[in-house]
């Protein structure tokens, strides 16, 4: 249904194809003093049944990517493939549709509906799709449901358990329906060391044991080091990567390297006037109407 | 999502919502059970003569008012689903995100607004049904024919108030269609105000209407007093609908500034300045909180101008052609009128309450809205007394702002009525202000505005800083 895609300047080859595709994704965010490009001409090869971790100072573009590779918002130019879909080319109604069957999202906070018990919350996909889960799909989730140790707080809402429960109650959601692929932007970046471990022991066996391809964001080597492969952004673009077997050690000290590098960069930006794509997030989105 | 599970979930918060379609409800099924009981009295008496023709007209006035009240309701329960969806907005934005259409959203946000309403409407048809056979008991035999207290169309204004707050509550729900779900991700817990979602075409609309409403005003007292044609007011009074229905399509375009001012008025005090901020901060909310509240007491300040007016033009009238006499005629007139005029105010008071409930509500949801930012408030220092007058404040301002604007409104409305009517007869006259009535209707909600905002401004203090401020 595609054209073939040009293959990308990736040091690793795979037998099986990608599944999710970047190609030349450019993504600035204007307004109306400043521009910023927040991704500058992205390939990205998504290998399947693989974690695929994402590091990179804040800043370089890491959650934007994400938003872009899941369909949550458009590139500035470019395409995106899921499969051998093009989502760059659906409407809302499609996209809809795709976040629904096809992809799962954990975020660092505020993953769960309130009002709703943890197992309601794990259905809702099933609900939005406007059917019951089958016997099968139901013993899935009581087997995802008893592997996460969350079963003794079935009936419990998002209030009365702990951060490190809440986000295994998102992952079982975003697992819930096998998705395609799972994105995952700083998972732990909420939770104690021990919580955010066994979150990211979670994510392994997923991986190891049902064959999930997931994208993850971090910002710990050990985290990172967990997978298979970890690519570096700075600047909106990748820089390096890592990939087979690599140590915590080797990925710290990349991104030590490369936040040494954009401090310097900073420092010259001072010095030149330019500006760069690492501003800081502005997190008020209070717009005010006119 | 599931709408029977989001109020469960939070009940409270359609409560004012139940009380609103309950009193809506039960106005407009006593009125027509009143009237089945009052027909079926003058056709029991024999009072053939006339009865059909008193009967409708009472009908028609009955169902205006009513109609009134319907439409100060459905204002009500927009904004208050608004202000329910804009807390949710985040929570709705994950669904988004997980799969859910807007369609999905906004339908099932409408449900909600149909479940809330199906028991308000049926408690409201228990009570006017209970009210009208204990009448019934009362008069005794003197009722022989059928009042039809039973019958089908009874439960027409019952029917009616369900489908409206229905599509009231979908039609707040708008605002579903805005939410991307982006938002979802966002590390940042401060809610996105409402956009003035008010386009050109509305302020377009408004201003034609406003245009046309006060041409058809000026016209119609002109025809009265300068050409003694007592037409004026066939003219008159579809423009004063015209330019009220402008004054109401354009409120997010002209209330905020008068707010805005009202707020820069009030006093320098942090409380009074905070409270001033965050009605800011919504100006598209609170115009739409205080324009039930503008509707309301306008009708209340026309009505009592008009009457007044024409009481004492009337009677100054009737002085001058100084015949002997007409004292008794004159306290008969004068009853008649006070009379004629307490039955108006008494049928629009429904809808004053009605908006009433409609900014404690607001005040209430938007205070709850702001759990977050209130227990930072409180984590810094701020008093809760402090806190308290912060909300008062918001009432109060909110309610200030609708009596500034309805009371010179409804002064000019019922004052230009009374011209296209009577001053044929006597020529211009300067309007007679009906104090009382000013005065009750302003301090009255004034009042109940602080009254009711006691209950959101002690929920405002008990909130705990500490667990405000905890990410859920
Ligand atoms: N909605 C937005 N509007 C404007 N700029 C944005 C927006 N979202 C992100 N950016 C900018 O894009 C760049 C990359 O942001 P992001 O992808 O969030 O980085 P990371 O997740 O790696 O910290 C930053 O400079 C940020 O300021
Ligand atoms: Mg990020």
């Amino acid at each position: 249904m595609t054209q073939p895609l040009p293959d990308p300047a990736s040091p690793t080859t795979y037998s099986a194809p990608p599944i999710a595709r970047v190609r030349n994704v450019t993504k600035t965010y204007a307004s109306a003093h400043t521009s910023v490009t927040a991704l500058q001409d992205v390939d990205l090869d998504v290998a399947p049944a693989q974690m695929t971790a994402i590091m990179g100072p804040s800043g370089s573009g890491k959650s934007t990517l994400m938003h872009i590779m899941a369909g949550l918002d458009t590139p500035t130019s470019g395409r995106v493939l899921i499969g051998d879909r093009e989502i760059s080319a659906l409407d809302d109604d499609e996209l809809t549709k795709l976040r629904r069957r096809k992809i799962g999202f954990v975020f660092q906070a505020f993953n769960l509906i309130s009002t709703l018990t943890v197992i309601d919350n794990i259905l809702l996909p099933f609900e939005l799709d406007d059917r019951k889960p089958t016997t099968q799909e139901r013993e899935w989730v009581d087997h995802l449901v008893a592997r996460l140790g969350i079963d003794h707080r079935r009936d419990h809402r998002p209030n009365e358990i702990s951060g490190g429960q809440q986000q295994r109650v998102a992952i079982a959601r975003a697992l819930a329906t096998r998705p395609d692929v799972l994105f995952a932007d700083e998972p732990t970046g909420n939770l104690d060391s021990r919580s955010g471990r066994e979150v990211m022991r979670i994510m392994s066996e997923a991986v190891r044991d049902l064959g999930q391809s997931i994208v993850l964001v971090t910002h710990d080597p050990l985290v990172a080091a967990s997978a298979g492969r970890v690519v570096f952004l700075a600047d909106g673009r990748p820089v390096t990567e890592l990939a087979g077997t690599f140590r915590a050690e080797e990925v710290a000290q990349t991104m030590l390297d490369l936040e040494s590098d954009a401090a310097l960069d900073s420092e010259s930006d001072v010095e030149t006037g330019t500006a760069h794509g690492s501003h800081v997030v502005t997190s008020a989105t209070e717009v005010e109407a006119p | 999502m599931n709408p029977i599970r989001e109020i469960r979930a939070n009940p409270r918060q359609f409560a004012p919502s139940f009380l609103v379609v309950f009193i809506a409800a039960l106005f407009g099924t006593a009125i027509m059970q009143g009237i089945g009981i009052l027909s079926a009295l003058m056709r029991s008496a024999e009072v053939v003569s006339g009865s059909d023709t008193a009967t409708v007209m009472i009908m028609v006035v009955g169902m205006t008012f009513f109609l009134i009240a319907l439409f100060v309701s459905s204002i009500v329960i927009a904004n208050t689903f608004s202000i329910i969806i804009a807390g949710r907005s985040r929570q709705l934005a994950l669904l988004r995100l997980i799969g859910a259409s807007t369609k999905r959203l906004r339908r099932s946000a409408g449900l909600e607004g149909l479940i809330v309403s199906i028991p308000a409407t049926l408690a409201a048809v228990v009570v006017s049904t209970g009210l009208a056979l204990v009448t019934l008991g009362l008069l005794g035999d003197a009722v022989t024919a059928d009042p039809g207290v039973g019958s089908f169309q009874m439960f027409v204004p019952a029917v009616a108030t369900i489908v409206v707050t229905w599509y009231a509550a979908f039609l707040g729900a708008k605002r579903i269609s805005g939410i991307s779900p982006i938002e979802a991700t966002s590390q940042a817990v401060e809610q996105r105000s409402e956009d003035a979602r008010s386009s050109k075409r509305s302020l377009g609309l408004a201003l034609v209407l406003l245009t046309l409403g006060l041409i058809m005003l000026g016209g119609g007292a002109f025809l009265g007093f300068a050409l003694s044609n007592p037409a004026g007011l066939l003219i008159a009074t579809p423009g004063g609908a015209c330019s009220f229905l402008g004054l109401i399509i354009g409120n997010a375009w002209f209330l905020p500034p008068l707010q805005r001012f009202t707020g820069a008025v009030m006093g320098r005090s942090a409380a009074t300045r905070l409270a001033a901020k965050n009605i800011d901060r919504h100006p598209t909310r609170s115009a739409r909180t205080v324009i039930g509240l503008i509707i309301g007491i306008t009708l209340v300040t026309m009505f009592a101008t008009a009457m007044t007016t024409f009481r004492d033009q009337l009677v100054s009238y009737a002085q001058s052609l100084g015949q002997e006499g007409f004292e008794i005629v004159e306290d008969a007139l004068m009853q008649v009128i006070d009379r004629t005029m307490l039955f108006f105010l008494g049928m629009v008071a429904f809808s004053v309450i009605i908006a009433v409930i409609g900014v404690v509500n607001a005040l209430t949801l938007s205070v709850r809205q702001r759990t977050r930012e209130i227990g930072l408030l409180m984590a810094l220092g701020q008093s809760p007394a402090k806190v308290r007058s912060m909300v008062l404040g918001e009432g109060l301002q909110l309610t200030a702002v609708a009596c500034l604007v309805a009371v010179p409104l409804g002064i000019v409305y019922g004052w230009i009525g009374a011209l296209a009517v009577i001053s044929p007869l006597t020529g211009f006259f300067a309007p007679s202000l009906p104090w009382w009535v000013l005065g009750v209707v302003v301090l009255g909600s004034l009042l109940a505005v602080a009254l009711a905002s006691r209950a959101p401004a002690k929920a405002a203090t008990t909130i705990n800083p500490i667990e405000a401020l905890e990410a859920v």
